[in-house]
């Protein structure tokens, strides 16, 4: 995910590969960074002594004790952002101290192609011009809402675990053209871009998915027809709950 | 990773990047007619902002580069007959259109295209075809009926030629070697009436009306025409069409070559037989729709678990179109990747993901979808 979001960063020009340093404790991992122009190095301290945001990407259960190795190095200048899932902001804070500017992102897995959703909520410390930075650096690569930490369950359910839904949807789809006489390749590849293409028309026209479905449904068509079958079948109310038992799931977890 | 920060404003460069050429959608190989030589990405990766008109140019130019002044000269240059006249182009135009996510150019094409109707569905594609390059606004021309029309497409920079009913339809005929049929299913008919006359073997005829099957085209037009159907969707107005296309029973393979640049040009293009037309209808037609109920719903969801309406809505929309870009872009060789073996990625054990999946499941939701896209392929098949 380091690597999806430093390339997604280069390329959208928000920040140049030698201003990236990256550690990492496989050589692998660092000589990949170091390849496409980045500061390769196996000290944490390293990192952050040369650097003003410092992204912390490990796995979450070695993300509080990251912290307190590096801890040492953390100047006023310092913002630290976590994107592990599931570690609160009061870990974090414990970990870098009580005056530590601190950030937690929650992102999903489209980060991969560039096309995250995403949410952030601020540490305590953390101000209005952080906020905006991370913010700046998320939605180049996709979408980034500010939220308070008390809906990051809520956003989990969502973003977090949206992606498989849509992987659901855009199958049954296909299997729906392939039932209808389309070959397997045609059909998938129809269901998934019309699946991003009509996603797409929500975000860049900014007219209420509603309003689309109604400019696409003309009296007796075919669309309206089809429509008809998913509202019988009770659809949006899958979905709803589908959000809603994941960021349920997403509570229980956090309080384990 | 650390990173040591200047944050540049978002707008002011483009965000073209070193792309390669798997991630352009549409563009892989595809059936017979996928033509290879067409298609070079683009090396140019840096750009200022662009007037909105020089997108027409299928250029990049700073708004007060030679591209504007050019592009005004020849538009007070064109002949029009219509009686509209070009506005000059307005440099302080400010609502620029954000760069193109995908940087692509193709190979121009020699033809002239000739679009006789072109509502919504016809700007999107000249835009398309000459944002990346496949064709430019020097070489497509319009027959449309209203006034205001003649005058918007005057302002792209089109030659416009009036009613295709009053002589329009010989004279773009005349000018042209691609014909476009962007009319509305119900006035087809009377159109392709006006144009038989005028049409030559030279010319290619490619319709975009809806329901509208090749052996019409062809009973309508003069014997050994060479006609390609195709079916593009409602995001075709944004460049992010699902389309599919028929090859006309005289139509060659450089006709079908060339129907596939140009409709790759605005987003995914396949061929199919004719048969398939329906089930098209009923996947790539309507499911537009089908999209936007699950977005809807996706947000009330995340509404109901206390998120403020606004970002539920963005979360919900950014998610569907991030994911659905995981089929085409997440493998090395560019080869698409079944969304099941995705979603098991995704899916950890006792996770928040898969509870969310199995209330899914439960409702049937799979079932649902699978019936939606047969509804309206039987609608679709009862209206033909």
């Amino acid at each position: 995910m380091a690597e999806a979001l430093a390339q997604g960063f280069i390329s959208k020009q928000k920040v140049e590969a030698k201003d990236i340093w990256a550690t990492d404790i496989s050589e692998q991992r660092r000589k990949l960074f170091a390849d496409f122009g980045a500061n390769a190095t196996d000290s944490n301290g390293e990192v952050v002594k040369n650097t003003d945001i410092v992204f912390i990407s490990v796995k979450p259960q070695y993300v509080s004790l990251v912290i307190k190795q590096f801890k040492q190095h953390l100047k006023d200048r310092h913002l630290i952002v976590s994107i592990a899932a599931g570690i609160p902001l009061n870990v974090l804070q414990e970990a870098a101290g009580k005056e530590a500017r601190v950030v937690r992102v929650m992102p999903n897995t489209p980060v991969f192609v560039g096309e995250v959703a995403s949410a952030i909520a601020l540490g305590e410390k953390a101000t209005k011009e952080d906020s905006e930075l991370v913010s700046a650096l998320f939605n180049a690569v996709g979408y980034c809402a500010p939220v308070p930490e008390n809906l990051i369950n809520a956003v989990t359910g969502v973003s977090g675990s949206g992606p498989a839904y849509v992987f659901i949807m855009i199958e049954a789809l296909a299997d729906g053209g392939v039932k209808a006489g389309l070959p397997r390749d045609v059909s998938q590849k129809l269901a998934a871009q019309t699946v991003l293409g009509a996603a797409k028309m929500v975000l860049e026209t900014g007219k209420h998915p509603g309003q689309l479905k109604d400019m696409v449904t003309s009296p007796a068509g075919t669309t309206i027809h089809a429509v008809h079958a998913l509202e019988k079948a009770g659809v949006r109310a899958a979905f709803i709950n589908a959000v809603l038992t994941a960021a349920d799931r997403s509570e229980q977890l956090a309080r384990l | 990773m650390a990173v040591n920060l200047t944050v540049h404003g978002v707008r002011s460069v483009c965000s073209g990047i070193a792309v390669p050429q798997r991630h352009h959608v549409g563009l892989r190989g595809d059936g017979p007619y996928a033509p290879k030589k067409l298609l070079r990405s683009s090396a140019s990766k840096r750009c200022a902002p662009f007037h909105k008109t020089c997108l027409l140019q299928g250029q990049r130019r700073s708004t007060k580069g030679p591209c504007c002044a050019g592009l005004a000269q020849s538009i007070q240059n064109k002949r029009t007959y219509s009686s509209a006249q070009a506005d000059p182009v307005s440099e302080s135009e400010t609502d620029e259109d954000p760069p193109p996510k995908q940087s692509l150019s193709l190979s121009p094409l020699p033809d002239r295209i000739g679009f006789i109707g072109a509502g919504q569905m016809g700007e999107a594609l000249i835009r398309g075809f000459c944002k990346s390059g496949v064709s430019s606004v020097e070489q497509i021309s319009a027959s449309v009926r209203s006034f205001d029309r003649q005058r918007a497409l005057s302002n792209l920079g089109l030659r416009v030629y009036g009613n295709a009913l009053e002589g329009g339809a010989a004279d773009l005929a005349a000018n042209s070697e691609i014909i476009f049929l962007g009319v509305k299913p119900q006035y087809l008919d009377t159109i392709l009436e006006a144009l038989k006359p005028h049409i030559l073997p030279s010319h290619l005829v490619i319709s975009i009306a809806a329901g509208i099957r090749v052996a019409s085209l062809e009973a309508a037009l003069p014997e050994g025409t060479r006609v390609m159907r195709v079916m593009p969707n409602t995001p075709c107005l944004i460049g992010q069409a699902a389309s599919a296309y028929v090859v006309g029973t005289h139509a060659t393979d450089d006709d079908a070559q060339k129907t596939y640049a140009l409709m790759s040009s605005v987003g995914l293009a396949l061929s199919v037989e004719e048969r398939m037309m329906d089930a098209v209808t009923g996947l790539s037609g309507s499911g537009p729709a089908y999209v936007f109920i699950m977005v809807e719903a996706l947000a009330d969801g995340a509404v109901a678990a206390g998120l403020p309406r606004d970002k539920a809505m963005a979360l919900a929309a950014q998610t569907v179109a991030g994911a659905a870009r995981m089929i085409f872009e997440s493998s090395e060789d560019g080869s698409i990747t079944h969304p099941a073996v995705l979603k098991d990625k995704v899916a950890s054990p006792a996770g928040t993901t898969i509870n969310g999946i199995a209330e899914l499941e439960t409702s049937g939701v799979r079932g649902a979808l699978i019936r939606a896209v047969r509804a309206s392929a039987k609608r679709s098949e009862e209206l033909g």
